[in-house]
């Protein structure tokens, strides 16, 4: 049976996502050997394959949102689905999404699996339209960068994990956590910031004198996704410290500042 | 007027249309031009192929408008790089009831051209934001009649290297405005501000009917001031009247030529100069 982009609905652990594109990859590593006193190699597949899935899509709820987010610092693993292929021992690596004021808002997500996709029956197509969420509505709270409006943002989330095999067994055994960080990149005209807001250090470099007024403190940012009639569909949050800031200009524009702020994910007690 | 069916259809003449820029009756305009159109992105989604469409991209219209130049005074250059507002006012027998209206827009491009019998023409274009269409209220402005000063084609003075001794046809003067919007986010497709990128390029070309004229050597403009001198153009009114338009362009650069010839026809040739500017103040006092 031929299968099609309209069969191909896309499910992470359950939660359908609108992806104008998506792909899953995978491989597996293979050992090879070649015993002595034979003119012939042998190979064989020291573990399971992996693969990797990656969407785009349309931001039109909190819970497509929500569902990546809960999977910061987490070890258990998630099924994916597009139309008839699946894989159910899944990790997230990385979510992002970008804005910019005319445009609708594209996210994007990574994931990792362990074991081949599998296929079964293929979906039908299903029908809905969507109101997603959109730069020309969306607003940003981010005084505690002196920014009153920005021209572009970059929110982002990445983890990573190692993921152990055991003798004896073909799942994978545990899957231990390394870190997580996540990510906010702003853009705004420069009369539209308060520029020793942005200092990353604060006037007296590295000493503690500027704490909570300019320099190192941490920073909390945060984002409304709304849609073209300004329904909130989800908030972008971050509390994290300011750690890097870029200026740029082309002929006959104004500098633009660029920041980042980023925020470690602490196992114990997670992003907020 | 036409009956159709019991209802009664008029049209709109063109003594019942007028075009308002920034308050200023636009004189000697032959034709306007506006239009928008709305950027949908037509969504697909895998597992439902078409999951509707939603604007993305920018929302504007375009405005051009073309005149001819039959008065001495010009509102348009001393508009080149401001905020402007404007509307072609129209209605049946001068009811001056409806318009197509913007409340922000930027000029784009300007041109002037003339050849041999005809008068001069002074065109534009500009790149409206926000508002455009129905006014939704009526306008307060109305038609003021006016005495046309025309500039013709034999009254004109051009000042150039090669006239005396060449016959000018012709000459297309051009300048572009690329206008760039700023948008920020949240800012519902209005531009919170606007950027005119540099430099300004004004590019003038000639056609003459060539008699003494020889084409300057390419290699020579690698390091030589005969690529550049001074132009200027004085529109002036029939009869040997006073000048009522002039563009001015010193140390305009040649930069393209042509030369064409033919059985039965007059050797010609065309010659393009260019001037760069930096601001778009120092353009408007310097050429206009």
């Amino acid at each position: 049976m031929s299968v099609y982009y309209k069969n191909l609905k896309t499910i992470v652990d359950g939660q359908v996502y609108y992806a104008n594109s998506v792909d899953m990859s995978e491989g597996v590593e293979m050992q090879d050997f070649a015993p002595m006193g034979t003119a012939k190699s042998y190979s064989f597949p020291s573990n399971k394959p992996e693969g990797t899935m990656n969407m785009n899509f349309y931001v039109t709820s909190s819970s497509e949102i929500s569902k990546l987010h809960d999977q910061l610092g987490q070890t258990g693993f998630i099924s994916l689905s597009v139309g008839p292929f699946s894989a159910s021992h899944a990790l997230v690596n990385s979510f992002s999404i970008q804005g910019e004021p005319n445009s609708i808002l594209q996210a994007s997500a990574s994931f990792t699996y362990y074991g081949q996709m599998s296929k079964g029956s293929t979906p039908t197509q299903s029908n809905n339209t969507i109101d997603p969420a959109h730069g020309a509505a969306s607003t940003v709270s981010l005084s505690d960068v002196g920014m009153s409006d920005v021209v572009s943002f970059d929110y982002s989330f990445s983890q990573s994990y190692e993921v152990q095999y055991s003798l004896g067994s073909n799942e994978p055994s545990k899957v231990i956590f390394n870190d997580a960080t996540k990510e906010m990149q702003l853009s705004a005209l420069i009369s539209d910031v308060t520029f020793s807001k942005t200092s990353l250090t604060g006037a007296s470099e590295l000493c503690n004198d500027d704490l909570d007024t300019e320099g190192v403190y941490t920073r909390g940012l945060s984002i409304s996704l709304k849609d073209l009639c300004s329904s909130v569909i989800e908030t972008l949050e971050i509390d994290g410290y300011l750690t890097s800031r870029d200026i740029t200009a082309e002929p006959g524009g104004e500098v633009i500042e660029t920041v980042t702020v980023a925020e470690k994910y602490v196992p114990s007690g997670g992003c907020p | 007027m036409y009956n159709i069916l019991g209802m009664a259809y008029q049209r709109n003449f063109y003594d019942d249309q007028f075009v308002i820029i920034n308050s200023n009756q636009l004189k000697g305009v032959q034709s306007f031009d506006g239009s928008w159109s709305l950027p949908k992105n037509n969504m697909t989604a895998a597992g439902y192929e078409s999951v509707g469409s939603e604007i993305e991209g920018q929302l504007i219209g375009q405005v051009s408008v073309d005149r001819i130049i039959i008065d001495s005074s010009d509102p348009i250059p001393a508009l080149l790089g401001s905020s402007i507002d404007g509307e072609l006012i129209y209605g049946p027998n001068q009811a001056a009831n409806k318009s197509f209206y913007f409340d922000v827009g930027y000029i784009d491009s300007y041109n002037s051209s003339c050849s041999i019998g005809e008068i001069a023409r002074s065109n534009f274009g500009l790149t409206a934001y926000g508002n455009i269409g129905e006014k939704g209220s009526a306008s307060s402005a109305s038609y003021s009649p006016y005495t046309p000063k025309v500039a013709t084609a034999n009254s004109m003075t051009l000042t150039t290297s090669f006239g005396d001794t060449n016959a000018i046809q012709s000459y297309n003067l051009d300048l572009s405005l690329d206008v760039n919007p700023i948008y920020k986010i949240g800012s519902m497709f209005i531009p919170s501000k606007f950027e005119i990128a540099t430099p300004i390029v004004i590019t003038t070309s000639f056609e003459i009917f060539a008699s003494e004229y020889e084409i300057k050597n390419i290699m020579d403009g690698v390091c030589s001031s005969d690529f550049v001198e001074n132009l200027a153009i004085s529109l002036n009114e029939k009869c040997n009247g006073p000048a009522i338009r002039t563009f001015t362009l010193d140390n305009a650069e040649l930069i393209d030529t042509n030369i064409s010839a033919g059985i039965g026809d007059n050797l010609s040739i065309s010659l393009e100069f260019q001037n760069l500017y930096s601001d778009i103040s120092t353009l408007v006092s310097e050429v206009f």
